[in-house]
């Protein structure tokens, strides 16, 4: 605790030098004046520290016995402050630094967008720029409330905006509104989601292109949005100008198929370790190689393990360490009927994996065939299943504007 | 002069279980290992060489003896002896 409040201080370390050096000591006691880490250097010689304020207390104290006290060194915070008052250009330095800091800290330097999602943040972003958010502006002049209400009024699928500045950072943290969009009210058609028979229509608006029985092939109209031509609602719409295309509602039930692929190894193999290892150590530095062990190990099976390490700051130089183990292989005889269940099993899974929820599980076929050659089984399995066909598709793409 | 025993204010101070040091203002010393001595309570150095440092005290005077001994810090009330302590002693 004296050391670090001596260092606060300051402290000098001094020298005394004469004949009565005890009496200084006791006289300096006296007056309050505390001395630390005395060391008799010699005979009339003493070393110690004293507190810089109490200096000159002890030196006139020294005076009166004949003592001559010389200061060594000046330690502590004030000396190092005095010193760096001499190197002015260094504290002009700092303090230059530490303005500049200052200033820039007054800056916004980042804007950042949370949350958008559908909305680009370039735009957010923009309007923002527009409302005085912008990389290079005075914190001070953010004005938030007139950038959120810009934000708001600027970009109406936004429910919700706010702006957060955090030292030189801005987060704009916004909320999307979640609107079904303009999708509900384009006109389109109802379209085949995948190939498969029609069972089924029931039309609630639009013209039936299908009929039961049917086959349809995927991406197929099933339900047309267009109007027919010479209809009442056709020459009305198209008397007021409009288009004569409506949105297209209806379901179309049909059977449709899912089919699964797997295979299944007829006998597996397994391979166990039987605790021999070989291990090679192999250090190179550009050319030069040194290996340490032989690189094949003396067993004809083996699984091996490699570890490399080449360090950033020596180029050249890899050591490698390579560690064989030696594993007996056994195989399995060849269990055919256990094959065929694997397969089956795995391309049924794969196969209902595919199958939407709604779907109605009519039939099932399946085929398995053994493949000698390749040593494997493989199954395949369909399920026949009745559900939804159709599915809406705007006029102009899924992706293009509102109609 | 025996304050401690016999008289009244010694009596008192035994009773009330009162550090004698304070009471009495006599000197305290602490040895910590054979590397400090720490005094309390000294009325000043009386002689100091690496061998030996003696101090005045209330109750007459205190050697210490050792190697390399150093004064660590020297205030009004308080001495701490650093170094290789050997012996510390009471002549009266």
């Amino acid at each position: 605790m004296r050391a670090l409040s001596s260092l606060f201080r300051g402290y000098v370390i001094i020298r005394a030098r004469g004949g009565r050096l005890e009496a200084l000591v006791n006289r300096a006691v006296a007056q309050g004046i505390g001395l630390w880490q005395l060391e008799r250097a010699g005979p009339e010689l003493l070393v110690a520290r004293v507190h810089a304020g109490d200096f000159p207390a002890l030196a006139r104290a020294a005076r009166g016995l004949g003592v001559d006290v010389s200061i060594l060194r000046k330690e502590g915070l004030p000396f190092v402050l005095i010193r760096a008052g001499r190197r002015q250009a260094f504290v002009a330095g700092g303090a230059l630094f530490a303005a500049l800091l200052y200033v820039l800290a007054q800056f916004v330097w980042f804007v950042q967008v949370d949350g958008a999602g559908t909305v680009p943040a370039d735009e957010i972003l923009a309007v923002a720029a527009e409302a005085g958010l912008r990389p290079g502006v005075l914190r001070e002049r953010v004005q938030r409330d007139v950038v959120e209400r810009r934000l708001h009024l600027a970009i109406p699928r936004l429910a919700w905006v706010a702006v957060d500045v955090r030292g030189a950072a801005a987060t704009v943290r916004v909320v999307e509104r979640t609107v079904l969009g303009d999708d509900v009210r384009r006109p389109g058609h109802i379209v085949a989601s995948r190939d498969g028979v029609v069972e089924r229509i029931a039309l609630v608006r639009g013209e039936a292109l299908v009929a039961p029985g049917e086959t349809v092939r995927e991406g197929q109209p099933l339900i047309s949005g267009m109007l027919p031509p010479g209809s009442a609602e056709y020459e009305e719409r198209v008397a007021q100008g409009e288009l004569p295309y409506v949105r297209a509602a209806g379901t179309v039930q049909g059977r449709t198929w899912y089919r699964g692929l797997a295979e299944a190894a007829l006998a597996h193999s397994s391979e166990t370790e039987t605790g021999r290892v070989h291990r090679q150590l192999v250090i190179s530095v550009g050319e030069r190689r040194v290996e340490m062990g032989s690189p094949e190990p003396p067993f004809a099976d083996a699984r091996w393990e490699l570890w490399e390490w080449s360090p950033g700051w020596f180029p050249g130089l890899a050591v490698t360490w390579r560690v064989a183990r030696e594993v007996r292989r056994t195989q399995a005889p060849p269990d055919p009927v256990a094959a065929r269940e694997e397969a089956l099993a795995q391309a049924r899974t794969q196969a209902l994996a595919q199958l939407p929820p709604a779907a109605e599980v009519l039939d099932e076929q399946v085929s398995v065939w053994d493949d000698t050659a390749a040593g494997v089984v493989r199954a395949a399995v369909t399920i026949e299943v009745r559900q939804e066909l159709g599915r809406f598709e705007p006029i102009g793409g899924p992706a293009g504007g509102p109609g | 002069m025996e304050p401690e025993r016999g008289t009244l204010v010694g009596r008192l101070v035994r009773a009330l279980d009162l550090p004698l040091d304070i009471a009495f203002n006599l000197p305290k010393t602490t040895l910590i290992g054979d590397v400090q001595v720490l005094v309390e309570n000294h009325q000043g150095l009386l002689h100091y060489s690496p061998r030996e440092v003696r101090v005045r005290t209330a109750r007459g005077e205190l050697v210490v003896s050792g190697s390399r001994l150093r004064i660590g810090s020297i205030l009004p009330q308080e001495l701490v002896v650093d170094g290789r302590i050997l012996q510390v002693q009471l002549r009266r």
